[in-house]
């Protein structure tokens, strides 16, 4: 355990300079995003009653109030998300592979470290949820801020306050990233931390049987699909909601253990330098 | 003693090791030759479980390479393996943290002896003092077996001559050394036994002592059966 948990503050550390600016890039565009589309809409609110004479309630009632939930919707707010997400999902790889690409094989050192090799699939795994947490973190820490910076920045009669809870039941973004019910949040964490276990073994298989690797990875992963979207096309009706969604457990539940001890045996008795 | 008992290693179709059989003990200096891509550097990734093998058994004092093997057995491959991003000084607290058998009081000596500085980053260094880096991590481990992968692989004469200085002076007389090296004639005079291999099969195996006594050289011997 305490080689785990000291695997896993090197791992953050690795990646923690271009995570802080990860953080710092989506503060940025998220700030960009609050103060653009402020600009947007009174730019629109002046023309209108410049242009066409509209009192500010007419104004409102044709562009309505703005909100966080207009916010949300700019190019630079999607963006900012979508940026992070992406950054996160290369850095899936690159945990692994930047072990062994380069003038430095790092990967040496981390075979050769006395503890069960698991232990460094675990650590990376771990790394990986905390840096999504943690720029989930950040967001709901933002989410505030920047409504009291809208809240500032627009005239009080065309600025409407919105929650974060009714925003993330309606945004296709948020809803995901904040999931307004528990039972929501273990869906949507669940999937994505299975998809990691299962990305993490298909690079494994790669790293121990390099080209037949990505093949094998290939097939694991139709299987897995098979496995998933499989139970859809049975005939199920007779199942309860509840009862497809424990199914559905049993076969993450599943595909996890399955992926885990996989990743296992590559590691100790597959994996080459 | 480590045990390398009929090794078979492919890579897709081409066999690099076939059926090697040799035992390294301890307290001697095994040391593997033979022309490039004979499967020396295989041998020793096979040894300490990084490259599968396709058969064969590889034992350490009787027993299959596991996770506590890495306290007592200790590898110094021809590449860098710490990270370039660290300073010598945080490669060597990484070392300690995760090694029982780190030993700081050497490693800062041996720190000391190459004329490193531990402020250093890894990936400011030259060719000579990352070689020396490695080796000061794998020399500063208390185990009992130490692999060396081409130690001199692209080093100049002068640190050629530290480092084998450094392994007259660090290597106690109870530790077993496998070593491959192309720069023979710099450790000859510590060498004890002799594995030969060419084209993944040991074709020769001798007491160094013997080449001595005839008044050849390990290379003299290498030549005669090569050239053959």
């Amino acid at each position: 355990m305490k080689n785990y948990i000291k695997l896993v503050r090197f791992e953050v550390d690795r990646f923690s300079k271009i995570y802080g600016a990860l953080i710092g890039l989506t503060i940025l565009l998220q700030i960009a995003a609050v103060v653009s589309a402020e600009m947007g809409y009174m730019k629109e609110a002046n023309s209108l009653m410049l242009e066409q004479r509209y009192t500010s309630v007419q104004v409102i009632e044709h562009l309505g109030k703005i909100s966080m939930h207009t916010v949300s919707y700019t190019t630079l707010f999607v963006f900012s998300i979508g940026i992070a997400v992406v950054s996160l999902l290369i850095y899936c790889l690159f945990i692994w592979y930047r072990d062994w690409f380069g003038k430095n094989m790092f990967i040496y050192r981390l075979l050769m470290l006395p503890l069960n090799r698991i232990q460094l699939f675990f650590a990376k795994l771990t790394t990986i949820l905390l840096f999504v947490f943690g720029l989930v973190a950040v967001q709901l820490l933002l989410f505030p801020l920047e409504e009291f910076l809208l809240r500032k920045i627009t005239s009080a009669p065309y600025f409407e306050l919105v929650s974060l809870e009714t925003l993330s039941q309606s945004h296709p973004f948020l809803s995901l990233i904040l999931p307004h019910s528990f039972s929501g949040f273990l869906i949507a964490y669940g999937i994505g931390t299975l998809a990691v276990i299962v990305l993490f073994t298909v690079i494994l298989f790669e790293r121990s049987y390099r080209w037949k690797g990505i093949f094998i990875g290939a097939a694991y992963v139709l299987i897995i699909a098979a496995i998933l979207i499989g139970p859809l096309y049975a005939p199920l009706n007779f199942l309860f909601y509840q009862e497809i969604f424990w199914l559905y457990l049993f076969l993450s539940f599943l595909i996890g253990g399955v992926s885990i001890w996989l990743s296992y045996w590559l590691l100790q008795h597959k994996v080459t330098v | 003693m480590i045990e390398v008992k009929n090794v078979v290693k492919k890579y897709g179709r081409k066999s690099v090791l076939k059926d090697v059989s040799f035992t390294a003990q301890k307290g001697e200096v095994t040391c593997l030759i033979g022309i490039n891509g004979t499967g020396k550097t295989t041998i020793l990734n096979a040894i300490m479980n990084l490259v599968p093998i396709n058969s064969g058994e590889i034992l350490i004092d009787n027993q299959k390479l596991s996770k506590e093997s890495y306290e007592t057995v200790a590898f110094i491959p021809d590449t860098i393996i710490t990270m370039p991003s660290m300073t010598i000084g945080q490669a060597m607290t990484f070392m300690r943290d995760f090694y029982d058998s780190w030993n700081q009081e050497r490693a800062d000596e041996l720190l000391g002896f190459f004329r490193l500085k531990a402020e250093d980053k890894i990936s400011s260094l030259s060719k000579g003092n990352t070689a020396k880096v490695n080796i000061l991590l794998g020399l500063a481990l208390d185990v009992d077996y130490l692999l060396m992968d081409e130690p001199f692989s692209g080093i100049d004469v002068f640190s050629r001559e530290e480092i084998a200085n450094a392994f007259t002076d660090y290597l106690v007389e109870d530790k077993g050394v496998i070593i491959t090296t192309h720069e023979i004639g710099d450790v000859e005079h510590l060498i004890d036994h002799v594995v030969l291999i060419d084209e993944g099969t040991i074709v020769k195996s001798f007491a160094a002592e013997e080449a001595r006594e005839e008044g050849k050289s390990i290379v003299d011997i290498m030549r005669e059966v090569l050239v053959r």
